[in-house]
């Protein structure tokens, strides 16, 4: 079986990797071991494949990969860490938020950010992942569930399920404008 | 700068979640407080687009990461396609031992089958193998060429490259490091040293030649083959360091060549040099004299050669005098990175040929003038050469 070449590998590798490598640090990996993984994912891509056009979704297959690769290496790692399987499984995904806005006053950005922070620090790790590739990455609810290797209805529950803290306030706010006509 | 109207969103709890996580409540509840403040429906328009600048777990890599890393990638997939190809090697000859047994033991009452290609188990099957890169590794930093290319040290601690149709690149490089230029198979490549010796690299090798020659002794190392004329210098003897004996050279015209599947050897255009093996030393050779390596005794043997036979590729062609067919093709084949499998059965190892080759950026013109000088006829299909028995059909 012939191999894909690395020159026609060459773009895809560019155009992917700042968000391939944003994917991996997010999950709560050090910059080395994600860059590493980077490294075997594509090697994997050009050994196993002869052809760019075997796979019927390149980005999304090169998330999935890129998770699955870390989650191998975190397994690996797990007999210095002492990590049960449970801890093994569960990423730690943060997202970090940046605003880099001239049309937002510092002050303003700032309070901005400790909001969304604030917000998404009420997630579970999962919940946070499934926004990230919903929201930053635009993928459907399909292609997340690809990724995640979860179900799509277990990718909707994720995200549908509103916060408790959420209701109540809507509630009230029903109220308020009932009450107001 | 953004309007406190639509500031007012962007700190809003409701607003940050609907932007992340949209839900069927949080819908509704916006669409009702749209329905009951028509006016804020500009602001909360102009709110979102806001929201979709901030970046969430945006991280970016530097360009000297990026960069790293896809050497990294290069350097493995091509490790990995010289294994490969060793392994397709191996399957190639028991493949072909499989042909034979098949051939003779199928065909033999089939005289007149009707594939030309079968008639004959005598055939040695060629196949082109995927290109590599040129890669020039000085200091910490590679660089990836497509096609051959000639390059120059300075004098101002800088290389000039220039390669094929491209514009001559300039790549600065410091005093004190050891720099390798590597030539794939189906590749040439031309250096001048810093002391103004000029080689002439031959496809599969690779030298290691230092920025500049500062010290008392010139020393290389080279796999592979070159053809080389040393600036002469008698205050600095040059040294070509090969993986079995050293050249010591004393201002002289020379071809080194010490591919592993050939057997190693030096031969003087020019001048006069000494080889100095483990075993043997200060064998000093003559012009016109060829010094072939003994791998068994680590010493030399010497006979008289024509130089140009054996120096003619750097100059675009190759010449062959009563050569085995079989080290024709391999010469041919490092040339352009194809692979031969030669099964042990075939009469046609023990063929010649005699004539010049010239190397033509056409491979089927090459295998043409091969049939001419051996006799033999060959066959292209699929990406495949089948050389054969001209006689036998």
């Amino acid at each position: 079986m012939a191999n894909i070449e690395f020159s026609s590998i060459e773009h895809v590798y560019n155009a992917n990797l700042d968000i391939l490598y944003s994917y991996g640090v997010s999950i709560g990996f050090t910059e080395h071991i994600v860059m590493d993984a980077i490294h075997d994912v594509f090697f994997k891509l050009c050994t196993q494949y002869s052809s760019l056009s075997e796979i019927d979704n390149l980005k999304s297959y090169l998330f999935r990969s890129l998770r699955n690769r870390l989650i191998d290496i975190k397994r690996t790692n797990r007999e210095f860490a002492e990590l049960s399987d449970r801890e093994v499984d569960d990423l730690p995904f943060q997202i970090r938020v940046t605003i880099e806005d001239d049309l937002i006053k510092k002050e303003d950005a700032r309070e901005i950010k400790q909001q969304i922070e604030a917000f998404l620090s009420l997630l579970t790790p999962r919940q946070r992942e499934v926004i990230y590739l919903r929201y930053m990455m635009e993928y459907s609810y399909e292609e997340v569930a690809e990724i995640m290797q979860i179900s799509v209805l277990a990718t909707r529950n994720l995200v549908s399920r509103s916060l408790a803290k959420l209701k109540d306030k809507t509630l009230i706010f029903y109220l308020l404008i009932s009450l107001a006509i | 700068m953004i309007k406190l109207e639509i500031l007012r969103y962007l700190k809003d709890e409701r607003f940050i979640e609907w932007m992340l996580k949209p839900t069927d409540e949080l819908d509704s509840y916006w669409e009702v407080f749209a329905a009951a403040h028509p006016e804020e429906v500009a602001h909360i328009e102009q709110a979102k687009a806001y929201f979709k600048r901030i970046k969430l777990g945006h991280y970016q890599t530097t360009a000297q990461q990026r960069t790293e890393t896809l050497n990294a990638l290069h350097k493995s997939l091509n490790a990995h396609r010289r294994k490969k190809q060793i392994r397709r090697i191996a399957y190639g000859v028991v493949a072909c031992a499989i042909i034979v047994v098949l051939s003779l033991t199928y065909f033999y009452g089939y005289m007149h089958s009707s594939s030309e290609l079968t008639e004959t188990a005598d055939y040695i099957v060629g196949s082109e193998l995927e290109s590599e890169s040129i890669l020039l590794i000085t200091g910490g930093t590679s660089t990836v060429f497509d096609s051959d290319v000639a390059i120059a040290i300075n004098q101002d601690q800088s290389v000039s490259v220039s390669s094929g149709d491209s514009e001559t690149r300039t790549i600065a490089i410091d005093e004190d490091t050891t720099n390798k230029l590597i030539v794939p198979y189906g590749k040439r490549s031309q250096v001048t040293l810093a002391d103004g010796s000029r080689v002439w690299l031959n496809s599969g090798s690779s030298l290691e030649f230092p920025s500049s020659f500062e010290k008392g002794e010139r020393e290389v190392s080279l796999t592979g083959e070159m053809y080389i004329e040393v600036a002469s210098n008698t205050d600095k003897p040059f040294y070509v360091y090969t993986p079995h004996y050293r050249v010591n050279v004393y201002g002289t015209a020379f071809n080194v060549s010490t591919y592993r599947d050939s057997p190693s050897s030096v031969v003087l255009v020019e001048g006069s040099i000494a080889l100095q093996s483990q075993q043997q030393d200060g064998v000093l050779l003559m012009p016109n004299e060829q010094a072939i390596f003994s791998p068994s005794t680590g010493g030399f043997e010497k006979r008289k050669v024509d130089p140009a036979l054996l120096t003619s590729w750097k100059d675009g062609y190759l010449t062959f005098e009563d050569t085995p067919i079989s080290e024709a093709l391999k010469q041919i084949g490092r040339y352009y990175n194809l692979s031969f499998n030669f099964g042990e059965h075939v009469s046609l190892q023990g063929m010649t040929c005699t004539g010049k080759i010239i190397l033509s950026d056409n491979v089927n013109n090459v295998m043409t003038a091969l049939s001419l000088i051996s006799g033999m006829a060959y066959k292209m299909e699929e990406g495949l050469i089948y050389m054969y028995n001209n006689n036998d059909e």
